[in-house]
């Protein structure tokens, strides 16, 4: 892991609890906008600039703005605390799950590593990058999968968002988006 | 201007109406025009580079969402009608359905692409029907959900009897 | 002679914005109210980013990656100085008095 990884690490770690733990609605979402703009760094470093891209435009950008719009139009309850309390039962069962992830980690190949299942084999990942332009004529084998391969699963996912639109009208008692 | 904004711009307890900031204003006109254009780049390109049409049409999307923070929410809700953004993020479905039953059309399966290559005699047929399904399909949905949320989150909750 | 010049001027701009972001860390730590925090956060993303980026140009030399160098310089040259303004204009609007010397707030400084 390099030095820049490691920061990067700490960063998101530390922004994920502080975003759980702070008490002020504000505060939360602040810090939570921080730790999207850390995962899309993360995500760069870790070679991934699609995922990148959509956590910075969307975790950081389109989450935070309707997040704030939201205690804009509702409130914002005042507090003396600066920390929520922790709620021990449930630290216990996170720490519990956090664990048993964790113990799988050492398990994991290294990342790039070319022998690992994911990337050697044959029938999916080295199908894809062997076949992707031949049978689709486009350079970006995540797009052939998404748009081509898997275009019907894209299709539900499309589907998917406009019924999350629709249910919004629907929980605000609204008609028109405007 | 824009009475309605005050609101959303620092809760209800303040009294006071928005104005406009002419550094924000000017800042806003500046890169507007870059972020719509490489919201629509990451769209249209997203086949060959990476990117795509999800990540394009999030950021098309957050676009005007940055305008309506400068210039007031009820004057972008009075330039972009409710129909524009219900015809985006209806239309982006229908595309994507008529794509894919026009491959059902020509004799093949949905979202067959390899039949406008083959049949119609596009030539890159797949290659243009990805296409239409990114940009015209979720690219469209995608950004008109994000501004639809946006509008609707900032007009609030409807009650029976209140004039929206 | 000009590889030497180029070196050099790398270097002085990484240290420039270093600089200015030790400074502006320090005084979003130690300045006393939201206006003084405002202006000084803005210098970590204005001068700090902007020296270190104009750096990164620099080092680059001749390249297309030199080219995004300088749009990203350009971006943050125009967006983070109208978020600073956009802060101090929030506060200013929400009622926020500035500090002044005889004010017996401390707003998160250090104590009087």
């Amino acid at each position: 892991m390099t030095p820049l990884e490691g920061t990067l690490v700490v960063f998101v770690f530390v922004t994920a609890v502080a975003t759980a733990l702070f008490r002020d609605v504000l505060s939360a979402i602040i810090v939570f906008a921080a730790y999207s703009l850390g995962m899309a760094i993360l995500y760069t470093v870790l070679l991934a600039p699609d995922v990148a891209m959509t956590e910075a435009a969307i975790g950081a950008g389109v989450t935070s703005i309707l997040l704030l719009l939201t205690i804009a139009k509702t409130s914002r309850p005042a507090s003396d605390d600066l920390f929520e309390e922790i709620h021990v039962p449930g630290l216990i069962a996170v720490s519990a799950l956090a664990l048993v992830l964790l113990t799988t980690v050492p398990d994991a190949p290294a990342v790039g590593d070319p022998a690992a299942p994911v990337w050697s084999n044959p029938d999916v990942t080295q199908y894809y990058i062997q076949h992707t332009y031949d049978d689709t004529g486009v350079q970006n084998a995540v797009t052939a999968v998404l748009a081509a391969y898997r275009g019907f699963d894209t299709f539900g996912e499309a589907v998917v968002v406009f019924a999350a639109g629709m249910a919004t009208l629907l929980v605000l008692n609204r008609e028109v988006f405007a | 201007m824009a009475r309605a904004d005050r609101s959303m711009e620092r809760g209800e307890a303040f009294d006071d109406t928005y104005v406009e900031s002419q550094v924000i204003l000017t800042a806003v006109r500046l890169v507007a025009p870059f972020a719509l254009t490489y919201g629509l780049f990451l769209s249209l390109h997203g086949a060959d580079t990476p990117g795509g049409s999800f990540q394009g049409g999030a950021i098309i999307g957050v676009t005007i969402l940055m305008l309506a923070f400068a210039f007031g929410i009820e004057p972008t809700r009075e330039w972009l009608r409710n129909s524009v953004v219900t015809g985006l993020v209806a239309g982006g479905v229908a595309i994507f359905i008529g794509v894919g039953l026009a491959t059902m059309a020509l004799g093949g399966a949905f979202l067959e692409y390899r039949l406008f290559e083959t049949i119609l005699g596009i030539p890159d047929g797949t290659k243009w029907g990805m296409e239409a399904i990114e940009v015209g399909g979720i690219a469209l949905i995608v950004a008109g959900v994000f501004i639809g949320l946006f509008f609707a989150t900032a007009a609030g909750l409807h009650r029976e009897g209140e004039e929206a | 002679m000009i590889e030497t010049l180029r070196f050099w001027a790398v270097i002085a701009l990484l240290v420039g914005g270093l600089f200015f972001t030790l400074v502006s860390a320090v005084g979003v730590l130690r300045l006393p109210d939201v206006y003084a925090r405002a202006h000084t956060a803005s210098q970590t993303d204005t001068l700090g980013a902007g020296l270190a980026l104009a750096a990164v140009a620099l080092a680059l030399g001749w390249q297309s990656a030199t080219v995004y160098t300088v749009l990203l310089l350009f971006f943050v040259f125009i967006t983070n100085p109208t978020a600073a303004h956009a802060i101090a204009r929030a506060a200013s609007e929400s009622g926020v008095e500035p500090w002044t010397v005889d004010d017996s707030r401390t707003d998160g400084g250090e104590e009087r």
